[in-house]
């Protein structure tokens, strides 16, 4: 049962980028840019490409939030760049050629929002960040999440940050730190048992861009996590508690789709995402032996609680919103 | 890719999610009892249906801890006498539902091996029906041998019951079911002449044929008669039928109520195993001998009953050497006596007595008389300041009225707690804030003065007492040596204490207070010198491993 969660919740994820595909013109930032207006937005935290010898600058780069110039595209000067005036490189592509190409991911969850000239000695690299805030639940089915939910499901939020380091082609490659914050309680033989999970983690995230219809991803995400464990008992001198530090990981399949394309400001285009993933999370086993400690002058607890072990691992699902630039 | 598919997954996802957990989470956890044993303590907890088993180690920390299944829906629980034995009986699901369907269980737990490294022994035996009402052998050498589960008067579990239905256990052999060559319980259904079983009783080994060996006898009292039957042989096929002594005046047919049984455990002689039965309103006593069977009798011995009038209506009994013999001892609280019957020929020898007594013991061994004859300790008078009495009955024949010693206590003593190993006894009087410490070689009573009404556990190793009230934080350690308190302090209320032998070091022993909060808690002091050392704390008792 828990496998085929699994897979309708990758599968809704991606049927939902479908049917918004399907029924939502592309916006007019997705558009090919036409018109003098369109112009290349500035890169200030990057080194400038250097462009081939044997092409001429074009005097259009692609607009803001369209599709991803392809390394054999030629990119001329763009006059308005705040790029050095001794190599600015920007990329035109022909409308055909833009819709066909996949754009650099930003972050976590991207299209390519700009787009720097390819350098020829290596893949070109996209200035995209990317903020992303989502809701995440996880199906546990370890008999040592009992204590702290009467259901086997586990819901937190998750706050993450990324950047596009790498693209190649319809690929490319993102890195970021994500936050995740979850927490859950229940009246277990009487008592209040509370269980707060608190991960950090590194997304590493591949991608293949479709275009304005966004981009498919594969994502594994290292970390450390925090099960901050607590049991209030009558018994006890105060609260039968323990919160160590595991690692974790997820892998995860997702997709992201552009909903609102935003009119590029001081530069700069921005651009929100719907994106949905799922996958596997897991986190290393705890033996919960809870302890009390003892007022200063109470009498001591000397036993330990011991709840058995929580593996706070299964199939879980994501869906977020993500903002990039 | 349709809506309904989307419907679909959200339903599968929701499945999953909302899996429930073992009601064993959503349940808080009832300690129906905490009982305390040579070597360990142990929580009855009916809704975990386990009794988990502390054993505490010379450190004052919880050395090992033993969680065991028991039958669903517990009735009642006992210890046997030689505190390393636990009798758990259980109604099971009755009437059994497709989801719970255990079937009624008498759960023996054996100590005796109990250590950090020997987990206590399991028995479990079932039933076939519920029985509210477990007795269990008194005889513990080299181990407890029977029980017997009976309806008696508790509440009825079942549409149709056999009031007069016995199930008894062989202790020393495992569960056999009823189709087995040799079933084990047995079942057996006593003859009844309209009476129900009340109160059973296990007789030691008596010799009640010189031909035949010591015999183990089970006494069933009904509401008119008394049921005589072969222990030893209730596990034969068929079993050898019961005897059963009506209890009337003899003269009428008017029945009469047992109230109590008394024993003669003195010998294995054949002349000398008897058995004597005193009712809750008739004036006689019934005293059964046993002679050799009768011709084609199916038991190899015969009782014999003598009814012996002692004048009033007799509050005790019990078995006495005397100068001049056996004797029954029967009190008469209505004359302010104690009668002594001749056994053989019912006459009969009147004690004075200096009030009316209604309680008499045995403290020949604790009192250290040099002569033949038998020492009784008469309790539980009438008067305000009747206190206890030590008969002695060397002289009684003769000189009746020297053979009395009153000890004042200041207060009607209600109850007489023996000290292993010792010659003091524990009186505690109708009075709420005191007790008493009795030294029957010195003869002296010592009072000791509580603030509140005292709940009093005397050490299996014979060497203190402890005193507690229910619900307070404080209790205090009485030295039987110096009778000095020591008085010690908890945080949490205490429900119940046990003194225990360490589980690591059976040469040292703990203090185990129970503190019936949240998921059980408990604190322990050393318990031969409890201000020696710091106390520790043991909290949530009863939450087990995940499931």
């Amino acid at each position: 049962v828990k496998a085929l969660a699994i897979v309708g919740t990758l599968l809704a994820a991606a049927g939902v980028a479908s049917s918004v595909l399907a029924q939502t013109p592309p916006s007019a930032a997705e558009r090919p840019p036409t018109g003098p207006s369109a112009k290349p937005s500035p890169m200030p935290d990057l080194p400038p490409p250097e462009p081939p010898a044997s092409e001429a600058p074009a005097p259009v780069a692609s607009p803001a939030g369209s599709p991803a110039a392809s390394p054999a595209a030629k990119a001329p000067p763009a006059p308005s760049s705040p790029a050095p005036s001794s190599a600015p490189a920007a990329t035109t592509l022909a409308p055909d050629a833009q819709r066909s190409q996949v754009a650099l991911a930003g972050s976590a969850v991207a299209v390519p929002d700009r787009i720097e000239a390819p350098s020829p000695a290596g893949p070109s690299r996209e200035v995209v960040a990317r903020l992303e805030l989502g809701y995440r639940g996880v199906f546990v089915t370890n008999p040592g999440y009992n204590p702290f939910s009467t259901q086997d499901y586990f819901s937190g939020a998750y706050l993450a940050v990324s950047r596009t380091v790498v693209s190649e082609g319809a690929f490319s490659f993102a890195a970021g730190i994500a936050w995740d914050y979850g927490s859950s309680s229940a009246t277990s033989r009487g008592d209040a048992a509370t269980l707060m999970v608190h991960r950090l983690s590194v997304p590493l995230e591949g991608r293949l861009h479709a275009g304005v219809m966004g981009y498919a991803f594969l994502r594994i995400a290292p970390g450390m996590a925090s099960e901050h464990v607590e049991v209030s008992d009558a018994s006890a001198p105060s609260g039968l508690t323990k919160a160590p530090w595991l690692f974790m990981a997820d892998a995860s399949v997702g997709y992201a789709l552009p909903i609102v394309p935003i009119p590029p400001r001081h530069g700069r285009t921005f651009r929100l995402w719907i994106v949905g993933d799922g996958g596997y999370s897991w986190v290393a086993d705890q033996h919960l032996t809870l302890q009390s400690s003892a007022p200063a002058n109470g009498t001591p607890m000397v036993n330990q609680v011991d709840l058995g072990t929580l593996g706070l691992r299964g199939g879980f699902f994501r869906v977020a919103v993500a903002a990039s630039y | 890719v349709s809506p309904r598919f989307f419907v679909v997954v959200a339903l599968a996802a929701a499945v999953v999610g909302c899996g429930s957990r073992p009601s064993y989470w959503s349940e808080a956890p009832n300690a129906s009892a905490s009982v305390g044993l040579n070597n360990a303590v142990a929580l009855v907890d009916d809704v975990d249906h386990a009794v988990v088993l502390l054993g505490i180690g010379s450190d004052l920390r919880l050395a090992t801890k033993q969680s065991i299944p028991v039958g669903h829906n517990v009735v009642s629980q006992a210890t046997s006498a030689d505190g390393f034995h636990l009798f758990v009986l259980s109604r099971g699901d009755w009437p059994p539902q497709p989801s719970a369907n255990q079937p009624p269980s008498l759960t023996v737990i054996d100590t005796t091996a109990f250590s950090p490294t020997s987990p206590a022994k399991v028995q479990q035996y079932f039933l076939s029906e519920p029985f509210p009402n477990l007795a269990i052998d008194g005889q513990v050498t080299p181990e407890p041998r029977y029980a017997v589960a009976y309806q008696g008067s508790g509440s009825k579990q079942a549409f149709v019951t056999n009031p007069n239905e016995l199930v008894v256990f062989d202790l020393t052999r495992p569960y056999a079911p009823p189709s087995a060559q040799s079933p084990n319980p047995i079942l057996h259904t006593i003859q009844s002449f309209g009476g129900v079983p009340q109160a059973l009783a296990f007789t030691p080994p008596m010799r009640v044929n010189p031909a035949a060996d010591p015999r183990r006898l089970l006494v069933v009292q009904t509401e008119i008669d008394v049921t005589l039957f072969d222990l030893d042989h209730a596990f034969d096929s068929p079993p050898r039928p019961e005897v059963t002594v009506p209890l009337t005046a003899g003269t009428t047919t008017t029945s009469f109520t047992p109230a109590g049984v008394a024993i003669d455990t003195f010998s294995s002689d054949a002349s000398d195993a008897r058995i004597a039965v005193r009712t809750t309103t008739g004036t006689n006593v019934y005293t059964i001998a046993f002679g050799p069977p009768n011709p084609g009798a199916v038991n190899d011995f015969t009782p014999t009953v003598n009814l012996t009038d002692v004048g009033g209506v007799p509050s005790d009994l019990a078995f006495v050497h005397t100068d001049a013999g056996l004797r029954l001892a029967a009190l008469v609280p209505t004359t302010m006596s104690a009668v002594l019957v001749e056994p053989d020929t019912s006459l009969t020898t009147p004690v004075v007595l200096p009030t009316a007594y209604s309680k008499l013991s045995l403290v020949t061994q604790q009192v250290r008389t040099t002569g033949a004859a038998d020492v009784a300790l008469l309790w539980n008078g009438s008067a305000q300041a009747s206190g206890v009495a030590l008969w002695t009955l060397n002289d009684t024949v003769g000189q009746p009225y020297f053979s009395v010693q009153v000890l004042d206590v200041s207060a009607p003593v209600q109850e007489v707690s023996n000290v292993p190993s010792s010659s003091l006894k524990v009186l505690q009087s109708t009075s709420a804030e005191q007790f008493f410490v009795l030294n029957l070689g010195a003869r002296t009573v010592n009072p000791l003065v509580t603030s509140a009404q005292a709940t009093l556990s005397i050490a299996p190793d014979g060497q203190r007492v402890w005193a507690f009230a229910q619900g307070s934080v404080e209790l205090a350690s009485i030295s039987f040596a110096t009778l000095n308190p020591s008085p010690v302090w908890t945080e949490l209320p205490i429900g119940a204490v046990f003194d225990v032998a360490c589980a690591d070091d059976p040469t040292k022993r703990a203090l185990v207070a129970i503190h019936p909060r949240g998921t059980v808690g408990a604190t322990l002091f050393d318990a031969i010198d409890p201000q020696s050392r710091p106390a520790h704390r043991l909290a949530g008792l009863l939450i087990q491993e995940a499931r």
